[in-house]
Parts: C-alpha cells; structure tokens; sequence
C-alpha cells in the first residue's frame, strides 16, 4: 500500500464522519430509549478468527476477557438510529452496530450508546476495529493477533498494548480519520511492520513495552501532529518526506536527509520511522 | 414445571417442542420409517443441552433471549410488543408490563449473568408468575414448557423413557410382519405421507390383517377400525370404523355398510352396492393428485390474472371518460408547470435581464458548443461536488466551506439548469413570435416576458400532444413517440441552456472566447450584415407598435373633442328644453 493510499484510506473515515454531520439535523429534546443487547459465546476451538467490530457513534471499550469465551459484548444503543450485528459463522465474527437510514445527530448520540466487548486471548485473531465518532479505549495486550487493522472516524482514541501480544502479528494497520489517537505500549505490539495513516488530527504513538524485535513504522499524515515517544534504549532512525511539517526530534542526530539516534549502532532494539506528511510537526520524545 | 412432568408420567401428550414428535398412534406401527425415528429419540434426547451462545436484547418493548447450543439448534423466546414467540411461532399474546413481563424480563436479565448449568438451572425454575389472566397463565405454562422440555434433564430422561417404551412395542409389533416381501409400498415414500396420515385416522382401536382375507358376514358388525394389507376384504354386514387397505382389494356386497372413510393404497374398489359414509380416499396416487393441485393452483392464477387484465383492458375501452379525464389532469398538470417556471421566468427578467440575454444569445448563435458544454456540465457535475467536498476537507480552512459547499454547489446547478431553460424557451419563444401563427399574437418580440411563456408552451407541445393522443386508446403509440420526443427535446433544451449559462458565466460575461466564430461573425456570415432575423422581427414588431400606438394617439386625439361637441350641443338641448333654463 503506498504512502498515498494509506492517506487517502485515512481520509475516508473522517469524510464519512464529516457527511454524517452535515446530513445530521437537530434532535434537541428527544430522549433516547436505549436498548440493551448482551451477548456472549464460549470457544468451540482455537482455529483463527476474522474478527470484525465496527461501532458508529458512543463510547465503546475492547479488553482481553475469559480466555474460554470467545466474546461478551455489552451493548447499549438507540435503536431508532442504529441496530446490533451479532454475526457468528465458522472462522468469522461480526459485531457492533449497523447505522439505520441516513440522518444521524453524531453529537446527540456521542453520549448515549455504548460498546463494552471482552475478547478471548486464547484465540488468534485478525481483528479489524472500525469506529466512527466514539470515544475508544482499547486493550488488546495479551491478545492472539495474527493481522490488525483499526480504523478511527472523528473520534478519541486510545489503543493499548498494556501486555506483549502472542504470535507474530503479518499486518498492523492504523488508519485514523479526523481524530485525537493514542497508541500505548507498541513495543508490545509484535509487529515487524506497523503502517500509520492520518488525516486531520493528533496521533501519538507510545513505543513502550517490552521490545523483542526491531520494528518498521511508515507514517502517512495528512494535516497535523505526531508525536513519537521511544524508550531511551531502542535506537531510532527517522527518515521524512515532507512538506511544511516541522520537527523537533529529541536526542537525534542529523544524518543526511534522516535523523538518527546516537545509540543507533549500539541499541539492542531499533525502531525505523518513514514520515510522510504535510502540513504540520514531528515531534519525537524520548521515555525512561 | 411440575405439572409437565406429571403429564410425562401419566402418559399424556405434551405439547411443546420435543412432544410433537413422540406421538405414537397405532398406525406408526405399520411404519418402518417412522419406527426408526422413535427408535432414535431417546438417544438424542437423553443428552443434556449444551449452550455455547447466548444473547439477550432488552428494549422498552422487547425482551428476548436467544440460545444457541453445542447441537446447532437455536432457541428463540421473544416478548415482543404484546406478542410471545417461541421462533416465528406465536404461542400467544401478554399485556407489556404484566406480571409475565416482569417475571420473564428478570429471567433473561438473570441469564446474562449465568453461564453452563446455573445458567441452565435458572431456565428450568423458572415458574409462571401468580395472578395471570387465562391467556397469560396459558402462554406462561407454554413457555415453561418449553423451557423445561429444552433445558430440564429430568423431563428430558422421562421423555426418553417414554420413547424407548414406545419403540419396544412397536418393535414386538413389527415382528408380525417384517417377513412380508410384498409390502413394497411402505417403500414408496411418496405414499409414506398419505399412509401415515390415514393410519393416524384408524385411530386407537384397530384390527390388522396382514397377507390374508377377511370377510364380515351379513348382519355382523364389526366396531372396529381395520387395516387390511396385501388380502381381500369382503363386507357384506357392518364395519363401524375407517379402513384402510394396502396392496389389496375391497368388495362390498350389496347391503353392506363401512360407518366411516375407506382408505386405499395401491388397492381395488369392488362396491356392488354397499354404502361407504365417509368416502373413499386413494392414496395410492399422491402425486397425481399433487399434479392436479398444482395444475388447479396455475388455472387459477392464469384465470385471476386473465380476469385482472380483462378487467383493465375493460376499463381501458368501455370507459373512455376515465382517459379523457386523466388526459385533461395531465394537460393540466403540464400547463401548471409551463405556468411556473413562466413565472420564475418573468421574475428572471424582472430582475437579471441582461444576465437572461447574455445566455439567450450564447444559447441561439452558440447552440451546438452550448450543448457540448452542457452535456459535459452535467456528467462533470457530480464529480466536482465530490472532488470539492474531497479537496475542501483536507485544508483546515476548508472544512467550514464544506458547510457552504455542499447545499450551495446543487442549488447553483439547479439555478443554473432553470435559467439556461428559460433562456432557451425565450429564444424558442422569439422564434414563435416570428412565425405568426394564428393565437400567438400575445407572443411580442418586445415583450420578454410572452417570449419566455411562448417557448414553453413550444417545449411543451409535445407533452400535451401526448396527452391529448393518450385520450385516444388506439393512438397510444403515437402518444408514447410525442412524449420520447418531448424528453429528447427538454434533455436538449436543458444541456443547451446549462451550456450557456456555463459559458457565460451566468450571464455575467458575454462569451469572449469564439465570439467572432460562434456569435456576431458567425450571424453575420450566416444572415448577412444586419440579417439577424430576431433583430428584424424585433425592429418590425416595434415599428409596428409604434405606428399602433401612433395611430390610437390620433384617434384619442379626435375621439374627445368630438364627444365634447356633442355633450356641450346634448346639454345646449338640454337646457332648451328646460323651461326653468
């Protein structure tokens, strides 16, 4: 996938989001009757699962759960706007909500339904995350990951890796829309190569963990700012294709057209960035 | 819960999920098939559910819980507005926020929080609330049955004793005719339908007769049903039951009387007399009769929609009123838009004349570029409000304008189509001016305003010959070509005139680039210098109103005075006759 795919990919959530308001119209007053889904179902095997979890609008929680249930979703949603999707066949899982019709007060809802979803981490899974406009915190340490792919809409964004992933994760994705997005503790992440799109917003990327491999980032940014924060003990190279973005690279040396890290040679673990952006900063700082 | 499982041991039949299967009449007996399907119950049934999914939705109108088990079956119970369901099945109705409501929604809520056999458990104690009306406490009973005939082990091991008695009987009942080689029918599984439904019938009593004759003498009575199967059966007295005949042959003697429905299959019907209340039923035939139903189910409908389409066609002739009428609500329909868009028209050239005529002009001595422009205008049209959502929203200066952009950018289209359009019908309108049909007078070259409504009209012209043929039934096709020339011609219309407003910028700007190709140069290479026939009808019209308005300056110029003199003699009589003047 090119640098400019990855943007463009980036775009769309946030486009959507954005048709989302200007197709919305005001709803003040009406209150919502929220209905309840809860749903869980207990591991028939281990064989790999393409996981699948999309969620328009709200507030919305993933985590690590039972090890022998395969999910247990909480759901609460206005179902006049939005209906659940419970899909289980063999190999595939469905769930979250479905958008009922077009018109969607983003703004009214952002408050109202939520998302609480515990996942088993005995099972490897290629997980997709699609969110719109919601508040997000994500835990997926310890999980089973064999390919990630999280896309954000409007919204904030926490992903963590608050423990080491199992397995080796082929493909990380991340695609953020019109967003404030953190990932926690990628040095969990047991990606070799993890691949950032940004639209509009601010993406921070925490590279904490516990590091057992080095790892590629290719960031794609269209408008905004990144910051990177890397351990002080994992080498770095920073390499960018830029275009009125400033940077402020902590501890980097300048080394051609890329900055590197004085302990590049000596570090047991390195960490390779390739920024593409335009129009916004680089700021890299370094954690104990 | 208790009370099913005092039916279980009573032997009684237990409606509900499992139980409809475990019905043994004395007929299955005669059913291999069926036997083997009583024979497999028990080892089913005696495994205790295994649920590996469940989900509960809980609304203000819904409460529904939904499980899945290691088997692959699914359980749904729904209360849902006013109406249990078990599946799509209905079992009966509740009143929302009834004592079996609340009872039911506590349950589900308490499954939420169960797993394996608490969550089991909790199913099968759950008991039909107190103080239910009947309706309620019948469709409560319903559904804790059918909770219990899912969930409970100890009804589910009572059933599967119930069955593995049952098999056993049927097991020593067969033997008596496991030999019989001719029995091919039980074979033929197209018969196995009928068969089993007329053994049913035979009710609890029955009397088999398997590979052998049997007679019921004059002025016996036999009160029994009988199953005959590959014999002769010969009544000449009474028999007070249904039979039921296989591979076989029934001869009733004059006299002779069967209180009750004859049943054949693949059997012979001798009635020399004898009187049959219930009928004679084959059965050796189903798909014949299954073809006559099917054959009678297609004559029906080909007869229903021959009657609906007489029936149309019926209108479509006998009531020529109904055409005419609907031809004038379409005429009337199409003058009402001509009558609209006159309106915005003549706001147009109220308020943007020059802008109106700009396009006009591009739109007559530019018309095939206009058209080009216009064609491409609109393909492009969609493509560039997305392109411009697209590149709006990658500037932060541009989001707002997203705001803008995307209700302005269609209404300018649209403005723009309607005022092209107008523009258009105005030139169409000039040209009608010029060809001084009779009643388009009104149609002035100097009056823009009836050239914009004359030039609708033109483009209306083939819509209201349209409609004016529709009336006629038989000129339908002619009707149909009017209307597909009418749109080619609006479709022109338009393109020609979004193309000049896109050319001239709305009017704003003359078209620059060309102008000696396309407009002036072209007109006068093409009319001459000073041949534009607009410009000459414009000249001739005004000449001719100012001759007309000269010629009544004249005339009301005389016309006073001479009503002066005659009122001022009238009143000089008037005054001569007066005798107090």
């Amino acid at each position: 996938m090119t640098a400019r795919e990855i943007r463009m990919r980036s775009l769309v959530p946030g486009l959507l989001a954005l048709a989302g308001l200007l197709l919305a119209f005001p709803e003040a007053g009406t209150a919502q009757e929220l209905e309840q889904v809860s749903a869980s179902r207990r591991v028939d095997d281990r064989a790999p699962m393409d996981v699948r979890v999309k969620y328009g609008v709200g507030r919305l929680q993933i985590r690590p759960g039972d090890a022998d249930v395969l999910y247990r979703m909480d759901l609460r949603f206005d179902p006049e706007h939005f209906e659940p999707v419970v899909e289980y066949s063999s190999g595939r899982l469905e769930l979250g909500t479905e958008t009922r019709g077009r018109n969607l007060n983003i703004k009214g809802h952002q408050d109202g339904g939520e998302l609480d979803l515990e996942l088993s981490p005995n099972v490897p899974m290629d997980l997709v995350l699609e969110f719109g406009a919601v508040r997000a915190t994500v835990d997926l340490g310890g999980m089973e990951l064999t390919d990630l792919e999280i896309s954000t809409g409007a919204s904030e964004s926490t992903v963590d890796f608050s423990r080491p992933t199992r397995g080796r994760v082929r493909t990380a994705e991340l695609h953020v829309g019109a967003a404030d997005f953190l990932a926690q503790n990628l040095g969990n992440l047991r990606a070799e190569r993890l691949e950032v799109g940004a639209g509009v917003g601010e993406v921070t990327l925490d590279f904490g963990g516990e590091w057992t491999q080095d790892m590629r980032v290719d960031v794609s940014m269209g408008l905004g700012a990144l910051e990177l924060r890397v351990p002080e003990g994992v080498g770095v190279l920073l390499e960018k294709d830029t275009f009125l973005t400033s940077l402020e690279a902590e501890g980097l040396e300048r080394d051609g057209s890329a900055y590197r890290s004085t302990n590049w040679g000596s570090a047991r673990h390195r960490l390779t960035v390739d920024v593409d952006a335009a129009f916004g900063s680089i700021r890299v700082v370094r954690t104990r | 819960m208790r009370k099913l499982l005092a039916d279980l041991r009573m032997g009684r039949p237990v409606g509900g999920f499992i139980a409809g299967g475990l019905r043994a009449p004395v007929g299955v007996l005669v059913l291999g098939l069926l036997v083997a399907v009583a024979a497999e119950l028990p080892a089913q049934g005696t495994q205790v559910p295994e649920v590996v999914s469940k989900m509960v939705s809980m609304g203000p109108d819904e409460a529904r819980l939904t499980l899945e088990l290691a088997s692959g079956e699914s359980m749904e119970l729904t209360l849902s507005e006013g109406t249990v369901r078990m599946g799509d099945q209905v079992l009966g109705s509740y009143s929302p926020g009834d004592a079996l409501d609340r009872a039911w929604r506590d349950l589900v809520a308490e499954v939420l929080t169960l797993e394996d056999e608490a969550l089991l458990q909790a199913l099968v104690d759950w008991t039909p609330p107190e103080g239910l009306d009947p309706e309620g406490s019948r469709v409560a009973e319903r559904m804790d049955e059918f909770l219990a005939l899912n969930f409970d082990s100890a009804a589910i091991q009572a059933l599967a004793l119930e069955a593995q008695q049952e098999a056993e009987a049927l097991e020593l009942a067969l033997d008596g005719i496991r030999g019989l080689e001719s029995l091919s029918i039980l074979s033929r599984v197209q018969a196995l339908s009928g068969l089993s439904e007329a053994l049913e019938e035979l009710g609890s009593r029955v009397q088999v007769v398997v590979d052998d004759d049997l007679e019921v003498d004059a002025g016996s009575e036999l009160r029994t049903s009988l199953l005959v199967v590959d014999g002769t059966l010969e009544v000449r007295g009474t028999v007070r039951g249904d039979v039921l005949v296989v591979d076989g042959e029934v001869e009733l003697q004059p006299g002779s009387r069967i209180v009750g429905t004859l049943s054949l299959a693949d059997a012979d019907l001798d009635n020399d007399g004898g009187e049959i209340t219930g009928g004679v039923r084959h059965l050796d035939s189903p798909r014949a009769d299954l073809e006559s139903q099917i054959r009678a189910e297609v004559m029906r409908e080909l007869r229903s929609e021959f009657d609906a389409d007489r029936h149309r066609n019926d209108w479509g002739w006998t009531s020529p009123v109904l055409r005419v009428g609907r031809g004038f609500g379409r005429i009337f329909g199409t003058l009402f838009n001509v009558l609209i868009l006159g309106l915005v028209g003549a706001a147009l050239v109220h308020f943007a004349s020059p802008n109106l005529e700009a396009v006009a002009d591009v739109a007559r001595n530019s018309t095939g570029r206009a058209a080009m422009v216009g064609f491409a205008g609109g393909v492009l049209a969609l493509p560039v409000f997305i392109l411009g959502i697209v590149g709006l929203a990658v500037t932060i200066i541009g989001i707002p304008a997203i705001l803008l952009w995307v209700p302005l950018f269609p209404l300018a289209v649209l403005l723009a189509a309607i005022t092209g359009y107008l523009a258009v019908a105005r030139n169409l309108g000039a040209w009608l001016a010029r060809q001084r049909y009779p009643y388009t007078e009104w149609v002035r070259v100097t009056n823009p305003v009836t050239l914009v409504f004359g030039g609708l009209l033109v483009l209306a012209a083939p819509y209201l010959g349209a409609h004016l043929l529709g009336m006629v039934g038989l000129l339908d096709p002619f009707s149909v070509l009017l209307k597909v020339s009418g749109v080619m011609f609006t479709v022109f219309a338009a393109a020609v005139g979004f193309g000049a407003v896109l050319l001239t910028r709305g009017g704003r700007k003359p078209e620059e680039w060309g102008t000696e190709m396309f407009t002036r140069g072209w007109r006068e290479r093409r009319w001459g210098r000073g041949g534009d026939p607009e410009a000459e009808a414009f000249d001739a019209e005004l000449a001719r109103e100012e001759s007309s308005t000269a010629e009544e300056s004249v005339e009301a110029d005389d016309g006073p005075a001479g009503e002066g003199e005659s009122a001022r003699s009238d009143a000089a009589d008037d005054r001569a006759g007066d005798p107090n003047a």
